[in-house]
């Protein structure tokens, strides 16, 4: 059957359009990258000040020292889309999210950056599990001749149930296939990451999906940035730090006990004045607390790291998300970008190939 | 008593004589899924995919092909990942429908290990009497150490060495680990997705092959067993 798999199961294109609201809301993750998950977090907010009333800390009276500072920036990068759709026997939409997906590793040397390692990818995710095996197993085999890697969607998990089920809903449907190429491209961010893992190295979100599959990495100087918070880990009297920080200016670390990867965090600010709001240009730093722990537990460190961070921050107003951005990071994303192919060629492409 | 050397010969040459079978080459090349509908075609078998497999509906889809196999438990019947029925002259493999794809082709690749492995040499034994031959498989699990049941085991590993060929195994390996280093979380997903197989298997199959050096947490978690070498010793 190969390719033709489209055609025979009644494939048809799909313009570009916005995102649609879910008839029901799912327990699908968000599909922004921002921090979320749903394992067991506890927080220890005395572990830095062991029960001291928390202050700002001014990380500028800690003076960077250039030699232990992050010299790698990890990023990855996600340009597809929902190019066509399909229906199994029982009716179901099957979107077909085609994505180039990527991840790259950025060096600072001196006040230089330059692109040490990419690996990028062409993706297809698709539900296959409403299919008959033989037609996948040749489809699959027609888009690996064809440099396309076949990412197989799960189905809907359900309560009480063994088996997943597909839904009627288109947008549950598309969250899904986009969410699983979204996960891949996770994966090679952390082969970026895993290039050089004694260097320190900033990866562009939180540590727990990058370091979690293997012990060593919970070890090693990984720094995570978390651009957009969607979690409360802060009691009341944190939060009246948070809102009272000024530039350069960080909380207390505390500690987010989990069963996969324990991290010792803070919120640090890297812009604002007094006409923007009280949580912008905040992100939220993590280290492993086995690193720290490793290292000595040695809080001047984080205050150091953080200027460094500081010091690191984008600086472009035009850049949209530039208030919670590291400069490298930005570089890193539009380096890779710049590898990838247009969009629409590749859906063309895609579609000739497929006889869509 | 068959050694654990001799088992894994015996099993990597009835794997072997499949691809010949099916005029495929050995080792296959790597890239992509193994052509494993192309491999049991090459007998004279049957594949089924059907929905809440049990007695009663293997039964129903026999009686289709006009075999009648009626010589089951009635009461309680349970849920069934496969079924393997032949007899001298044709076979047919069903397998759960509600599984993944993958697990679909795993509990497929493990009844085509039965035929080959166990009702092959019983069928011959027998001879044209007509008798039909049944192997039943209430779960599969695609680790292949997970049954101690020798015959389960055997066809577990006759599976995973058709879908996940050593050499293969080890050429993906190489090519990937010589271009990015030996990541494992990538290796695992990388070639589950090459091969069209589940992550649990890939990643007990490279961890058997002594690819990688521990099994993902995730899997680790979730099964108790040793590799079957350790079993056999």
């Amino acid at each position: 059957m190969g390719l033709e798999f489209l055609n025979d199961h009644g494939a048809s294109r799909v313009r570009p359009y916005p995102n649609q609201p879910e008839l029901e809301p799912s327990d699908e993750p968000d599909e922004s990258g921002a921090e979320g998950g749903g394992e067991e977090e506890q927080v220890d907010h005395a572990y830095e000040l062991e029960g001291l009333p928390w202050q700002p800390i001014d990380v500028t009276r800690s003076e960077v020292e250039w030699s232990e500072a992050p010299k790698r920036f990890i990023d990855g990068c996600h340009v597809g889309r929902t190019i066509a759709w399909l229906q199994d026997a029982r009716g179901h939409p099957v979107p077909l999210m085609l994505a180039e997906i990527g991840g790259v590793c950025v060096d600072r040397e001196s006040r230089d950056l330059r692109r040490s390692f990419e690996v990028i990818e062409r993706v297809v995710a698709l539900a296959v599990d409403p299919f008959l095996w033989h037609e996948v197993e040749d489809f699959a085999i027609a888009l690996a001749d064809s440099g396309f890697r076949l990412l197989p969607v799960s189905l809907i998990k359900v309560e009480g149930r063994r088996e997943r089920v597909a839904s009627f809903d288109f947008e549950v449907m598309r969250k899904k296939a986009h969410n699983r190429s979204m996960e891949e491209m996770g994966v090679l961010e952390e082969v970026a990451l895993c290039q050089h893992v004694e260097i320190p190295t900033v990866v562009d979100g939180r540590l727990e999906p990058r370091i979690n599959s293997d012990s060593r990495l919970q070890r090693c100087p990984i720094i995570g940035v978390v651009k957009q918070q969607r979690k409360d880990y802060l009691h009341p009297e944190g939060w009246r730090v948070y809102l009272r920080l000024e530039p350069a200016r960080r909380t207390p670390a505390f500690l987010i006990r989990s069963a996969g990867v324990p991290v010792v965090s803070w919120y640090l600010k890297l812009e604002g004045d007094r006409n923007t709001l009280p949580n912008w240009g905040v992100v939220r730093v993590e280290i492993a607390q086995a690193y720290f722990e490793r290292i000595g537990k040695d809080f001047s460190q984080i205050n150091r790291l953080s200027h460094a961070l500081y010091q690191m921050r984008c600086r472009h107003a035009t850049y949209g998300r530039g208030p919670v951005s590291l400069e490298p990071i930005v570089w890193a994303e539009k380096k890779l970008r710049a590898l990838f192919s247009q969009p629409t060629w590749l859906a063309q492409h895609f579609y000739r190939l497929t006889g869509l | 008593m068959i050694t654990p050397a001799d088992e894994a010969e015996w099993i990597a040459e009835a794997v072997r004589r499949s691809f010949g079978n099916a005029e495929l080459p050995w080792p296959p090349q790597a890239s992509g899924p193994a052509r494993l509908n192309d491999l049991i075609s090459s007998y004279n078998l049957v594949h089924e995919e059907v929905f809440g497999l049990n007695y009663a509906a293997v039964s129903a889809r026999l009686q289709h092909w006009e075999i009648h196999w009626d010589d089951f438990p009635r009461t309680n019947p349970p849920d069934l990942a496969g079924f393997l029925y032949a007899n001298a002259v044709c076979g047919f493999i069903f397998v759960r429908r509600d599984d993944t794809v993958p697990r679909r082709r795993f509990t497929a690749a493990h009844e085509l290990g039965h035929y080959c492995l166990h009702l092959t040499p019983e069928l011959l034994s027998l001879g044209q009497d007509g008798v039909g031959l049944v192997a039943v498989d209430e779960d599969v699990f695609e680790a292949e150490a997970a049954s101690v049941l020798a015959r389960e085991r055997q066809a577990n590993r006759f599976a995973a060495e058709l879908l996940m060929p050593e050499p293969v195994c080890r050429n993906l390996v190489d090519r990937y680990s010589g271009k990015y280093g030996r990541v494992p979380r990538f290796l695992i997903h990388q070639i589950a997705g090459d091969l069209l197989v589940s992550r649990e298997a890939i990643a007990w199959r490279l961890w058997t092959l002594n690819l990688i050096d521990e099994l993902p947490r995730w899997l680790s978690r979730h099964e108790d067993v040793a590799p079957v070498e350790d079993q056999l010793s």
